[in-house]
C-alpha cells in the first residue's frame, strides 16, 4: 500500500452516492518513484502471479491427469475421504472431486474474464461518453450509475439472475452489471480532465471529429486505471459467481463450478465429511489472492500517481 | 455552497435514486430478457397455463399500466404477496428484520473493535513484521469466500471441537424467545435478565458473527491504517512532535480524531457488505432473517419474495448512505464549506 501523501485520505472523502469529484490536477510521481514501488510490491505480486499459475495449471492439466468424469455420477465410491486413487475425496454421487474442482477452474477463470471484460468494455464507453461529453449526458448517466450504486453488487446480481434464470450467460451479465458502475465512474472521473488537457485541444484545432478525440485520443489515456480495477473485478467476479451458485441462483448442478461443489458438500460438513466443501473453497480462495495481489502489484507499478 | 443547500441537494439526489430504484427493480422483472411466466410455468406447461399465470400476474396490461400499478402499490407499502408462506410479503420482511439487524450489528463490532485496533497498531509499527503480519490477515480475508468460511468455522467448531451449538437458527429449540422488546434476543434477554435466553442467543450467534466479522475485519484494517498513517505524516502532527507532546498524548488527542472521518466510509461500505453477506451466512446458519427468506424465496421461486428483499436492501442501503453522508458534515466542518 502506498504511503498517503499528507492528509490526501481525510480530503479525498467524497460523499458517496454524489458523483465523484475529479482531481483537477493529479499530482504525478516520478517513474523512480514508481521503480522503488514496483520493487516494494514485487514479492507479494510474484506470490500472486505463481498462485493464479498454479490454478490455471490446475484448470488445463488437472483433467488430463486422472481418469475420472467430473460430471458422471459413480454409485461404488460414495463421500469417500482423500486417497491415492481420490486424491482429494469424491462427493455424494462418487464423483472424484479433483476432477470436479479442476474442471470447474475451466469454467470459473472464463466466467471470470468474462464478467470483467464486459463490465470493463461496457463501464469505459459509457463513462468516456458521459465523461466528455458532459451536461445532460452526463447528469442522466450518473443518476443512472446511482441507481445501480444503491444496490449491494452482490444483491443487484442476485436479482438479476433470479429473474433472467440461472444459466451461464445471464451469470456472466447479471454479476457484469453489478460491477460496470465502478469503471464508469474511474473513466468518466479520468475523462473529465483529460477533456481539458492540452493536446485534446490540439487534436480539436485541427479538426478532429469530437468522436474520434474522444474515442482515440483520449479513451486510452483515461483506460489504465480502470485495468487496474479490473483486476479487482476478476477476484470479486469469482467470489461472487460462486456465491450465487452456492445459493442455487448462479451455475446449475451438476456443473462443475466451485460455488456449486461447495454447495453440494455444505450438508455434510455437519457430520464431518468436510472434503468435498474444503477443496473448491481453497481454490477460490488461492484464486482470488492471486488476482488481488497481482492487481496490487499492476497498481503500484502502473499508477502515475 | 451552505450547508443548507448541501443537505437539501443531498436529499433532492436520494429522492431520485430511490425512484430509481424502484423503476430498476420494476424492470428485472417486466424489460429483462428473461420471462417470470416461463420460469414460473415451468418448461411442460401448457399455453392456457401460461395465459392465465400472464393474467395473474397482471403482464397482459401495457407496460406503462403495470408500471404504475408497481409503483403505487410500492407507496403504499404493499410489496406483494409471497407465495410461500402466503402472507404480504412486507409483513415477513419486517417480521426478520430483527435477526439480520442483531447479526449485522454484531458483526459490525467485531470487525471494528479487532479490525479498527490492528490497523492502528501497524500503522504506528509501520514497516515492521506486526505491519505486515496485520496486512496479511486483511489480505488472506479479502479473498476468501464468505459461505466457505462459515462452513469451515462449523466444520471446527461444532462439528471437531463441539462448542458451538448446532448451526441451526437463533436459539435452542428448548428455550422460548425472550419478551419482545427490540426484536434483538442477546439484548432482549438482557433487558429482563433472562439468562438461559441470552447463554442460547449468543451462542447461535458466535459463530455467524465471527464468519461475517473476520470478513469486514479486513476493510476496518486498510481503512484505519492508510488513514493513520496519512495522519501521522502530516503537518500538524509534525508541529504536535516538535512542540514536544509524547506519542501516546499525539494518537490519542490528535491522531484518531482525525482519522474518524475515515471510519464513517468504511461503516458505509461494509453495512453494504454485510447486506449482502447475510444471504449467504443466513442461509449456511439457517439464520431465520431476511436474507435466510430471501434463499427459501429463490428456491421456491417466489418472486414477490425476491422482489421484495432486492427493494428492501436497496432502500435501506440508500438510506444508511444519506445517513453517513450527513453525518460527515457534522464530523468534518471541510466538508461542510468545501
Amino acid at each position: 500500500m502506498a504511503a498517503t501523501p499528507s492528509n490526501a485520505q481525510a480530503i479525498s472523502v467524497s460523499p458517496p452516492g454524489s458523483a465523484a469529484a475529479p482531481d483537477a490536477a493529479p499530482s504525478r510521481i516520478s517513474w523512480q518513484a514508481r521503480l522503488r514501488r514496483w520493487r516494494r510490491t514485487r514479492a507479494a505480486g510474484l506470490v500472486g502471479v505463481a498462485a493464479l499459475a498454479a490454478i490455471v495449471l490446475l484448470a488445463i492439466v488437472g483433467p488430463l491427469l486422472i481418469p475420472f468424469d467430473p460430471i458422471k455420477p459413480n454409485p461404488s465410491v460414495i463421500t469417500q475421504p482423500p486417497s491415492a486413487t481420490h486424491w482429494m475425496g469424491t462427493d455424494q454421487y462418487g464423483r472424484d472431486i479433483f476432477a470436479r474442482v479442476a474442471a470447474a477452474g475451466r469454467l470459473d477463470l472464463t466466467v471470470a474474464i468474462s464478467v470483467t471484460a464486459l463490465a470493463l468494455t461496457i463501464g469505459s464507453l459509457i463513462g468516456g461518453v458521459a465523461g466528455y461529453m458532459g451536461g445532460i449526458v452526463d447528469d442522466v448517466a450518473m443518476r443512472f450509475i446511482d441507481v445501480l450504486l444503491a444496490f449491494p453488487a452482490f444483491i443487484l446480481a442476485l436479482g438479476i439472475t433470479a429473474m433472467l434464470g440461472n444459466e451461464a450467460r445471464n451469470v456472466v451479465i447479471a454479476v457484469a452489471i453489478a460491477y460496470m458502475p465502478y469503471f464508469v465512474r474511474i473513466v468518466r472521473g479520468e475523462m473529465l480532465s483529460l477533456r481539458e488537457a492540452e493536446y485534446a485541444a490540439a487534436a480539436k484545432c485541427v479538426g478532429n471529429p469530437r468522436p474520434r478525440i474522444m474515442g482515440y485520443h483520449l479513451l486510452p489515456n483515461a483506460l489504465p486505471p480502470a485495468f487496474v480495477q479490473a483486476t479487482l473485478t476478476l477476484g470479486w467476479g469469482i467470489l461472487d459467481v460462486a456465491g450465487l451458485s452456492f445459493l442455487g441462483v448462479g451455475i446449475k448442478p451438476p456443473t462443475a463450478e466451485w460455488g456449486v461443489i461447495i454447495g453440494d458438500g455444505a450438508q455434510y460438513i455437519n457430520s464431518g465429511q468436510w472434503w468435498i466443501s474444503v477443496f473448491p473453497g481453497l481454490a477460490i480462495l488461492i484464486t482470488v489472492l492471486g488476482f488481488n495481489l497481482a492487481g496490487d502489484w499492476v497498481r503500484e507499478s502502473v499508477l502515475r500517481r | 455552497m451552505t450547508l443548507r443547500r448541501y443537505v437539501l441537494r443531498r436529499l433532492a439526489l436520494t429522492a431520485v435514486t430511490l425512484v430509481g430504484v424502484i423503476l430498476a427493480v420494476f424492470a428485472m422483472t417486466r424489460i429483462l430478457p428473461g420471462d417470470p411466466v416461463a420460469v414460473k410455468a415451468g418448461t411442460y406447461a401448457t399455453d392456457e397455463v401460461r395465459a392465465s399465470i400472464r393474467k395473474e400476474l397482471g403482464l397482459d396490461k401495457p407496460v406503462p399500466v403495470q408500471l404504475a400499478t408497481y409503483v403505487g402499490n410500492v407507496l403504499k407499502g404493499d410489496f406483494g404477496r409471497s407465495t410461500r408462506s402466503g402472507h404480504p410479503v412486507r409483513d415477513d420482511l419486517f417480521n426478520r428484520l430483527p435477526a439480520t439487524v442483531e447479526l449485522a450489528l454484531a458483526a459490525l463490532l467485531v470487525g471494528a473493535l479487532v479490525g479498527g485496533p490492528l490497523g492502528i497498531w501497524a500503522a504506528l509499527r509501520r514497516g515492521g513484521r506486526l505491519d505486515a503480519a496485520v496486512q496479511q490477515v486483511a489480505i488472506l480475508s479479502a479473498a476468501m469466500p464468505l459461505f466457505w468460511f462459515g462452513l469451515v468455522l462449523i466444520f471446527f467448531f461444532y462439528h471437531l471441537w463441539g462448542i458451538a451449538p448446532p448451526p441451526v437458527g437463533r436459539l435452542a429449540t428448548n428455550i422460548a424467545p425472550p419478551t419482545h422488546l427490540t426484536g434483538l434476543y442477546t439484548v432482549d434477554a438482557l433487558l429482563t435478565a433472562n439468562w438461559s435466553a441470552l447463554r442460547s442467543a449468543l451462542g447461535h450467534l458466535a459463530l455467524p458473527t465471527l464468519a461475517l466479522g473476520v470478513a469486514v475485519m479486513a476493510s476496518f484494517i486498510k481503512m484505519a491504517r492508510s488513514a493513520m498513517i496519512g495522519v501521522l505524516d502530516s503537518d500538524y502532527i509534525l508541529a504536535a512532535k516538535s512542540l514536544g507532546l509524547s506519542d501516546r498524548e499525539i494518537v490519542w488527542q490528535d491522531a484518531l480524531k482525525n482519522a474518524l472521518v475515515s471510519l464513517l466510509t468504511v461503516v458505509g461500505i461494509v453495512l453494504g457488505y454485510l447486506l449482502a453477506g447475510n444471504v449467504l451466512i443466513e442461509t449456511i446458519f439457517a439464520w431465520p432473517g431476511i436474507g435466510y427468506y430471501a434463499w427459501n424465496a429463490l428456491t421456491g421461486s417466489d418472486y414477490d419474495a425476491i422482489q421484495g428483499f432486492v427493494l428492501l436492501v436497496a432502500i435501506v442501503y440508500v438510506f444508511l448512505n444519506l445517513a453517513i453522508d450527513l453525518a460527515y458534515t457534522v464530523i468534518d466542518p471541510r466538508i461542510r464549506l468545501g
